[in-house]
């Protein structure tokens, strides 16, 4: 909080509102390298990476749960149900499937990554992560971004067929809330502690039956909390929205009560705006004032501004030094999810694949991942302290550790896949749209 | 680990799920139906009313035999000696939530029986059939309509819990304190009557619940209430109790309201069986084949079993019997003693009626859900075994039953709340622009 109070607000405003308007300078300079927007937005958040923190840790872990919870929204919002009606099954599982997968295997790599590597590449004040939080690392990686490989894919786009298209945005809203219960069962689980269990022969039912109890309510409770919220939403859409501009209201006031309430609750708050969202966007009741694309549009720019924070802030406030620790095997990690996990997961799930192994290379490469994973960080920094076997002295280091982790391998993955994926779509010789119909799903 | 407390742990597990899950499904379906089972409570009545003297269409039984039926199901031994117990686990409070989860989970049932009927069905004898197993199976998408075989397997074992096992004991040894009669001789007795009626079907089930449980529930009422205002002093003290230990639960609980709502909350899905699925099944084969009508008819069963929990529930709290913690149905009779003197009968004999018309009403209950899984060859032996058992459940009073009964409840309301969830567009939809005309 110290430079918040040194600084005068007014110059505050300025400086912060002149970085929101230079992403748009850093997002017109990744178009044209083509890479995704969002990369040009985090290394300008990295450039302008103050001596001193801005924000104290608790109002950072806020801005981002808003955030987040903003962006669940949206992406309920989004996810179109009628668009991939032929592939419904398929999608549901590459996105939940696939989260449970690749996070699984990418954990275990980046542990192995670290056990294997750690002694020789590793450099003083370097500690191996354990498991529980590699895979917590993992689980925080597991959703990917579509407005970050369709932005990349638009100059290419006669080369994408459609059905991908609306495979891969799909798959992005719902490996969302996929990845956030990932992250709560490996969170609930690796807080039962297992020496204390052995001890008690009734407390290991007791403990990790608890931890499941807690797991299905978030699920269950969230899911019912945002079915009760979208009916207030509808009813207030339906009965006090007078004109358009009102609808961001509405949006926002709704998902953030979801979050709130839910939470409240003892369910899941994020599952609960993620569905709020969905199912006021895909309409189970009519509704003859509002349509979708109305709420969504009035939405749009919202959730642009939230992302926006989430890349910049990241950039702003990590700390240097958290990417040092990582440099050389975060880099291996990242190549380990890009080139092993991801293509695993999909490999897993060729076989309900209604799609043709080129499509499904292309599907394997276009996981890059966005704003969710950064913002998730936080989440996990948050209970490191709280895991059972980690010593308070250690905390900092884990603490920077994960945060350079996920900064590095949310980078080179945008970098990476941003840059190569114009050129492998335009090598596979896929049709796209406006050519002849590609093969329809079995 | 022995068997009692793995029940116990498997029946926290499930119910700590299921009381939230369950009010919140009643909250998100009044919601959905703009409140309209309230809304339009006297076109439920009126209907009802109405097929007493006139009652045509495809069906095998009227409104209100259907609802009186469904009433003489939900009415136990849960109205008496449960109410009781919950009053002495979560205190006066449990009564005020008992209520607000009725008013919500009115929509629940509603739904339940819209949906019963919208996709009822005809067995392999040609025989109309309904129930949450139809709904599943024919309602909703084909990747999850094995929920309605697991909701009719464990249907069949949890009526031998709720329906037979734990009604039998009550009855049996109501009947020993009553006329002393032993054990197996009542239990025989029960099981020959039983048997006489349930092989007629449903149409003689009904016939008998519409004999005995309008004069079972009226009598029970009138008597309760009049027990009330020969005590006029005591009534507001009890009402008052009610409304202020509501949101502090300091009589019982100690201040822990989270006890006395999933008190109130369990007590409430138990006896209105709202969310259970198990009275869409008697609604499911009314007439007329009109799925808001009979939707409608059907959400009065909670309001009236929710009643008589009240009476119950009032008279223990004037007596303050609630207080010494003991078997439920000894706090009931010492409650009427305190009344009235010497009337603690009345609770025996208001046992033995209400248990009677759960058992044969939970028999077709049973014999659905098994017919469900190997159709209607099972019928004729399911009536045997359900027979047989109550012999066993008046003569050996099985401990851990309560328990297991529970959980094999918790277990059947699980795909009942997912269906009603994934189907409540379908309810919404039926709804919506229909026509609530008396008459």
């Amino acid at each position: 909080m110290a430079v918040m109070e040194r600084v005068p607000f007014p110059l505050l405003m300025t400086v912060a509102a002149l970085a929101f308007l230079a992403t748009l300078v850093a997002s017109k300079f990744a178009r044209k390298l083509q890479v995704p927007a969002i990369l040009g937005v985090l290394l300008l958040g990295a450039a302008i990476n103050p001596e001193e923190r801005i924000f104290g840790p608790e109002a950072v872990e806020n801005l981002h749960i808003i955030s987040l919870t903003l962006l669940l929204f949206y992406a309920g919002l989004k996810t179109n149900i009628k668009q991939i009606r032929h592939f419904l099954g398929y999608g549901l599982l590459l996105a939940i499937g696939g989260v449970a997968v690749s996070s699984l295997i990418f954990g275990v790599l980046i542990y192995g990554i670290y056990q294997l590597f750690g002694s020789t590449l590793g450099h003083a004040g370097f500690i191996p992560l354990p498991l529980s939080l590699c895979m917590l690392v993992a689980a925080c990686l597991g959703s990917t971004d579509a407005g970050a490989t369709l932005s990349v894919l638009s100059s290419v786009s006669r080369y994408v067929p459609g059905r991908v298209r609306s495979l891969l945005e799909f798959e992005s809203s719902v490996n969302d809330p996929a990845a956030i219960l990932f992250l709560l069962l490996v969170l609930g689980l690796s807080f039962t502690q297992p020496e204390a269990a052995r001890a008690l022969n009734d407390v290991t039912m007791t403990g990790v039956a608890g931890q499941i109890q807690a797991f299905i309510k978030s699920i269950g409770s969230g899911i019912m909390v945002g079915l009760i919220l979208t009916y207030v939403g509808q009813y207030i859409l339906r009965h006090f929205i007078t004109s358009k501009d009102q609808i961001l209201i509405v949006g926002i006031a709704i998902s953030v009560a979801a979050y709130g309430l839910s939470t409240l609750l003892l369910g899941s708050g994020f599952i609960a705006a993620y569905v709020t969202g969905l199912f006021l966007a895909n309409n189970i009741y009519e509704n003859p004032v509002i349509t979708s694309e109305s709420l969504e549009s009035s939405l749009e720019s919202f959730n642009t501004m939230m992302e926006m924070l989430v890349f910049l802030l990241f950039g702003v406030i990590i700390d240097p030094t958290s990417i040092r620790l990582v440099l050389p095997e975060g880099i291996l990690c990242a190549l380990a999810l890009m080139l092993v996990a991801r293509p695993l997961s999909v490999l897993a799930f060729s076989g309900a694949s209604p799609f043709n192994w080129r499509e499904n290379v292309l599907i394997a490469w276009c996981g890059l991942r966005g704003a969710v994973p950064l913002a998730l960080s936080y989440t996990v920094i948050h209970a490191i302290p709280k895991l059972p076997g980690i010593d308070a002295a250690t905390t900092r280091t884990y603490s920077l550790e994960v945060e350079g982790l996920i900064f590095l391998v949310v980078l080179l993955n945008l970098s990476l896949q941003g840059l190569t994926l114009p050129v492998l779509s335009r090598r596979l010789g896929l049709q796209g749209e406006g050519a002849e119909a590609s093969p329809t799903a079995a | 680990m022995n068997l009692p407390i793995l029940m116990d742990q498997t029946n926290d597990f499930l119910w700590g799920l299921l009381v939230d899950w369950i009010a919140y499904l009643g909250l998100y379906l009044t919601l959905g139906l703009q409140f309209l089972p309230l809304r339009h409570l006297g076109f439920g009545v009126a209907q009802a009313w109405r097929s007493l003297h006139h009652s045509e269409g495809e069906g095998r039984i009227s409104s209100f035999e259907a609802l009186m039926t469904a009433v003489g199901g939900n009415i136990g031994t849960g109205s008496l000696a449960g109410m009781a117990i919950t009053l002495s686990v979560g205190g006066p409070g449990s009564l005020f939530w008992l209520w607000v989860v009725t008013l919500l989970s009115l929509a629940t049932k509603c739904a339940e029986a819209l949906l019963a009927v919208r996709y009822r069905s005809r067995n392999d004898r040609g025989d109309l059939v309904g129930g949450p197993m139809y709904f599943m199976r024919d309602g909703l998408p084909p990747s999850l309509r094995w929920l309605g075989l697991v909701f009719a397997g464990i249907g069949s074992l949890a009526t031998f819990g709720l329906g037979n096992g734990i009604q039998a004991m009550e009855l049996g040894k109501s009947l020993e304190h009553l006329v002393g009669l032993p054990p197996l001789l009542s239990g025989a007795l029960l099981a020959v009557v039983t048997l006489l009626i349930i092989n007629g079907g449903i149409c003689r089930i009904s016939k008998v619940s519409c004999l005995v449980v309008p004069v079972m529930v009226v009598g029970y009422v009138g008597f309760t209430a009049f027990l009330l205002l020969t005590h006029p002093a005591t009534l507001p003290r009890a009402l008052g109790a009610i409304v202020n230990d509501a949101f502090s639960g300091q009589a019982i609980t100690g201040g822990s309201v989270l006890i006395m709502i999933t008190a109130g909350v369990r007590r409430a899905v138990f006896t209105q069986e709202g969310g259970l699925g198990t009275t869409p099944i008697v609604h499911a084969v009314a007439r007329p084949d009109d799925p808001v009508l009979q939707g409608m008819v059907a959400m009065l069963g909670s309001l009236i079993t929710a009643t008589v929990a009240t009476m119950t529930a009032l008279v223990v709290l004037c007596s303050e019997s609630y207080v010494a913690q003991q078997d439920g149905r000894i706090m009931v009779s010492r409650a009427f003693d305190w009344a009235l003197s010497g009337s603690g009968w009345v609770g025996d004999l208001a046992t033995l009626l209400f248990t009677f018309t759960t058992i044969i009403v939970f028999a077709y209950y049973g014999e659905r859900c098994l017919e469900y899984l190997f159709g209607s060859r099972s019928n004729q032996p399911f009536r045997l075994v359900w027979a047989g058992a109550l012999v066993v459940g008046c003569v050996s009073g099985v401990p851990w039953l309560w328990t297991t009964t529970e959980a094999l409840n918790a277990l059947m309301a699980l795909p009942n709340v997912i269906a009603l969830v994934l189907l409540s567009a379908t309810v919404f939809r039926l709804t919506k622009g229909y026509g609530f005309r008396a008459g």
